[in-house]
């Protein structure tokens, strides 16, 4: 091993930092382009693509950003766009994106040429990068975050636009110079990644992860990713149709409509793993996953009967995200099995509903609204989700606090009912009460955590169950703020010795 | 309380409820009953009831857990030879070989010739033994001990209390580890009040309190699941409210701090379907209507505990504050749970004696009777042996998903000797769940255990002896660093 390692490094950390190699010509791209947005939208015209590709083409021949030609930038954009399930409208704003800032484009050409949204959407992008530009340092992120966000709840799509460019700009940094590379990327991982988890579209969030852990750690990404590679290589060929076949089979004999695909884990997240657990990196479960793509619920507790009648399961590795969804709304059933020799398996079973939910977050419910298709439920409580994540931010920051809470990593814990309650790591019970209810912390006295009576400043865990116990008087204690770690206790508890009535 | 004396009628008839069968083949059971009765004339216990009302009982006992007729009739028969002058080939003329070989077993088992501690042991060897050669007479022995604790109270306090204490230290185990929860359950449940009188009193009033409040909720519950699974077209079902046995309750009050409030799993739910499919959308309809507690859903379907139990486990929040385990299984699932390696002998009928005898992934019963036959004159290896087995067990994996059976507090070292002695003698690190531990690190159920073992090691460390829970290990140990110093030893000499 020593050997090897040693080669690794010293290769240069620059032949690592384009993760995606340009293969395609630009015509492939479009084509490929279009065959996405056809699929998505099969009545849709495709001729606004057509003519933002040749505006675009032409105002843009010729430029190069490294070596590559520029023209590659505005296709990989709108690629992604178009794989987010986006109309073509919106594809083809994404080609145009760069025109009035690259290619010496006015507005009010553009605006004559495709009409007064493409130009309020070119607008938004213009405003969104200039917040970006102003972005100085640790403490102001947050502001360009909450500006970020009025911004989108004028129009998703301009929003969705811009991660995508930036996914393009990410995935080729090295075509950047240098001194630009540090910066895009702090602002990538203090603005882009936190949003794409909010918004749920987990997809592009992995993938700008990958690029920063690329730029920040080339050597180890490195050596993951060709351990991914030959994973990849042993997994697909015999395991994947092997699992697939079995599994269609007997999805068949019970009538199951199910649909498999694996997906692999992205190198950043296998790395932070790797971390956290001190293993190694066969021992790592969900290196890569199947999925099961089924049409109802009913039938995913099936085909988790399914498999688990197939390969024995790996005890304690059940998770029912469907009846309990994950605070970002994900749902799915996952479960790990063992799959002979060293190698455990994570399957992850779900409705195609829930699978357009995992991967395209906000977009997802953006495709079902123009498309007219239902789940106008869900649409809507994902709206109510960033209405309430507009309102933390804009109170918090009125209070000239920072929003930590928002971007730091959670626990959840429940009450003895069952509800989820979402708090930062390292929160205590005191926090917990707040978080349930503002009289229920002030008269907080401890809590049974687990069935075990435990003190007020105990730190809690995921999964804890907490039943807070309750004191004669509702009466908070100043020294629970050198522990309370939420905003919201802090604040109460503060608001309570502030109050004119408190004497002393 | 009344004592049923005996009545053919009512037997026969109780056979015929718990299973269909043609009233031909019961003729060996009225066959046994009559001569069981003759031989028995005359002869009276010491509560003054007739002495057939005994074999009457646990006949009646197996009867209604569904065994076998012939396992009816040899309980009808069991006491025959001992008290009366009737022999066993006799009774081999009457009822044939199998029978009559049954009843010989229940006679050998229940004759102990010792007091104290070796009368302990005695008795644990006998059960063993007889566990290998044809678990049918172990059947008919548990049956045989829950009549005699239902009529305790006829004995002075002390042996009242000792035939007690045998039941709960050497019966309820042993039927538990052969999946007999029907028995073990009954057994602990006659024995306590004997046993530990204090304490029974003690429990039966804290759980009364709590009882009618949670029997009012689980009929509730009930009903909610029921419409929620006819709902779902799962039309096949029962849903079953139970509430937690007297000594289970007893034994979770002891790690509680004998505290109920903290117990949350008084009450449990049992949903029986048709079909394996069945189970797993009940448990999507469960999930649907009460939110799961996360990390608690266990799958023992598809990866069955080592007495054989299988199960969907999964605790959820109800109405109220309420945490209630769910379990859900099929009808022969359910039946296997309750009556163990007993439960499918009823599917395959007119077979040998030798299927009667510990289905092969039950192989530690015969490795149990064989090494209680070695080691009978070694006291202390014997007690060790009984309490691997009668202890807690745990199961734990290996990384390729196989299922390694120990006593509970087992370490990586009992791990690594249960796969092979080479891997005990050689094992240097040890994985639980991914996570590098040390040697002497407690195993807890579900984990997965990878030992890794350095070639070059001599032998194993005397150190694990100190932590080592399996004799299986501990002997394995002493063996090596006993030739260790022989062979330092011979050096010397040489």
């Amino acid at each position: 091993m020593g050997k090897k390692v040693k080669c690794l490094e010293r290769l240069r950390a620059t032949e690592f930092v384009r993760i995606v190699q340009v293969d395609m010509t630009a015509n492939e791209y479009l084509s490929e382009i279009k065959q996405i947005v056809k699929e998505n939208h099969p009545r849709a015209s495709q001729a606004v693509i057509d003519d933002a590709y040749q505006l675009m083409a032409t105002k843009l021949a010729g430029i190069k950003r490294g070596d590559l030609d520029y023209v590659i930038h505005p296709l990989e954009t709108a690629l992604t766009v178009a794989r987010l399930k986006l109309d073509p409208f919106t594809v083809a704003v994404a080609l145009l994106h760069d025109l009035p800032y690259r290619g010496g484009m006015d507005m009010a050409e553009l605006t004559s040429r495709f009409g007064e949204q493409v130009s309020t959407l070119l607008q938004t992008l213009q405003d969104l990068r200039g917040i970006e530009r102003r972005f100085s340092g640790e403490k102001r992120y947050l502001e360009s975050a909450r500006r970020m966000f009025i911004a989108v709840a004028k129009d998703f799509r301009s929003l969705l636009i811009k991660f995508a460019e930036r996914l393009s700009n990410m995935q080729h940094l090295d075509t950047f110079p240098a001194e630009k590379q540090q910066r895009m990327v702090d602002v990538t991982e203090a603005i882009y990644i936190p949003l794409a988890g909010m918004l749920g579209i987990w997809h592009l969030r992995w993938q700008l992860e990958d690029a920063c852990f690329f730029y920040r750690q080339p050597v180890i990404a490195g050596r993951i990713k060709k351990k991914v590679c030959k994973a990849k290589q042993r997994i697909s060929d015999d395991i994947v149709s092997d699992v697939q076949r079995q599994t269609l089979q007997r999805a068949r004999q019970l009538n199951i409509p199910c649909q498999v695909q694996y997906r692999l884990k992205h190198t950043a997240s296998i790395y932070r793993k790797l971390q956290e657990k001190k293993v190694r990196f066969h021992e790592l479960y969900d290196i890569f996953a199947l999925r099961l793509v089924t049409d109802t619920p009913d039938n995913c507790y099936r085909l988790l009967g399914v498999v688990h009648s197939l390969w024995r399961p790996v005890p304690q590795r059940v998770k029912d995200y469907i009846a309990q969804p994950k605070p970002n709304g994900y749902q799915s059933l996952h479960t790990t099995v063992f799959h002979g020799g060293h190698h455990a398996m994570e399957f992850q079973i779900r409705t195609q509903d829930m699978h357009d939910d995992a991967t395209y977050g906000v977009s997802a419910h953006w495709h079902y609204k123009k498309t007219g298709n239902s789940n106008q439920r869900a649409q809507e409580q994902w709206i109510e989700r960033l209405m309430a994540m507009r309102k933390a931010f804009e109170q918090s920051s009125q209070q000239g606090q920072l929003p930590i809470d928002a971007l730091t990593n959670t626990i959840f814990c429940y009450t003895p009912k069952g509800d989820i309650i979402e708090l930062p790591e390292r929160s205590t019970i005191v926090d917990f009460a707040y978080a349930v209810h503002t009289e229920l912390g002030h008269a907080c006295r401890g809590a049974l955590v687990n069935g075990v009576n435990q003190p007020v400043q105990t730190r809690l865990r995921s999964n804890d169950v907490v039943e807070i116990i309750k004191g004669e008087q509702a009466h908070p204690r100043k020294a629970w703020l050198a522990f309370a770690q939420t905003d919201r206790a802090r604040h109460e508890i503060k608001r309570f010795f502030d109050s004119p009535l408190q004497v002393g | 309380m009344a004592v049923i004396l005996p009545d053919l009628k009512l037997l026969l008839d109780t056979i015929h409820q718990s299973q269909s069968i043609t009233d031909d083949e019961l003729d060996v059971v009225r066959l046994a009953y009559d001569f069981a009765d003759r031989a028995h004339s005359g002869q009276t216990r010491i509560s003054g009831e007739p002495y057939f009302t005994h074999p009457f009982h646990a006949a009646m006992i197996l009867a209604e857990m569904a065994m076998s007729p012939d396992i009816i009739a040899a309980a009808l028969l069991h006491d025959v030879p001992e008290e009366s002058a009737v022999t066993i080939d006799q009774l081999k003329n009457e009822f044939g070989a199998d029978i009559a070989f049954m009843v010989e077993g229940v006679t050998k088992v229940g004759k102990v010739k010792y007091r104290g501690v070796e009368r302990y042991l005695e008795n644990l060897r006998k059960m063993f033994v007889a566990m290998a050669v044809d678990l049918r007479v172990i059947i008919i022995r548990f049956a045989d001990r829950l009549d005699n604790l239902s009529t305790l109270q006829v004995h002075v306090p002390e042996k009242a209390k000792r035939i007690a204490l045998e039941s709960l230290e050497i019966y309820a185990p042993i039927a538990n580890r052969l999946g007999m929860g029907e028995f073990k359950a009954r057994i602990e449940d006659a024995a306590f009040q004997y046993a530990m009188p204090e304490e029974y009193n003690w429990v039966t009033t804290v759980a009364k309190q709590q009882r009618t409040s949670e029997e009012k909720y689980l009929r509730r519950v009930q009903k909610q699941l029921t419409a929620a699974l006819v709902e779902n077209d799962l039309t096949k079902v029962t849903v079953q409210g139970r509430v937690k046995s007297l000594y289970s309750l007893y034994l979770k009050l002891l790690r509680f701090d004998r505290d109920i409030e903290k117990i949350h799993d008084v009450v449990a739910l049992r949903i029986v379907v048709p079909t394996v499919s069945d189970c797993y959308r009940a448990l999507g309809v469960v999930h649907q209507l009460y939110k799961p507690m996360a990390g608690r859903i266990k799958d023992y379907i598809a990866q069955p505990k080592p007495n054989g139990y299988q199960s969907l486990h999964s605790t959820v929040f109800t109405e109220d504050q309420h945490v209630v385990e769910v379990q859900i299984r099929t009808v022969e699932m359910d039946r296997q749970s309750e009556y163990g390696v007993a439960a499918h002998w009823d599917y395959d009928e007119n077979k040998k004696r030798q299927n009667f005898r510990a289905a092969k992934e039950m192989d530690w019963v015969r490795e149990l009777a064989e090494w209680s036959k070695e080691i009978a004159e070694n006291q202390a290896q014997m007690e060790r042996l009984s309490v691997d087995v009668l202890k807690d067990r745990i199961f734990v994996f290996t990384p390729r998903g196989d299922v390694i059976d120990l006593p509970s507090g087992s370490t990586p070292v009992d791990f690594a000797y249960a796969i092979h002695s080479d891997i005990g003698n050689k094992c240097s690190r040890a994985y639980v769940n991914e996570i590098q531990v040390s040697l002497d690190q407690s195993l807890k159920n579900g984990d997965i255990v990878e030992v890794l073992v350095d070639k070059n090691r001599k032998g194993p460390n005397p150190d694990w002896l100190q932590f080592v829970k399996s004799s299986h290990a501990r002997d394995h140990i002493r063996a090596a660093s006993r030739a260790k110093r022989e062979g330092f030893l011979r050096k010397l000499v040489k």
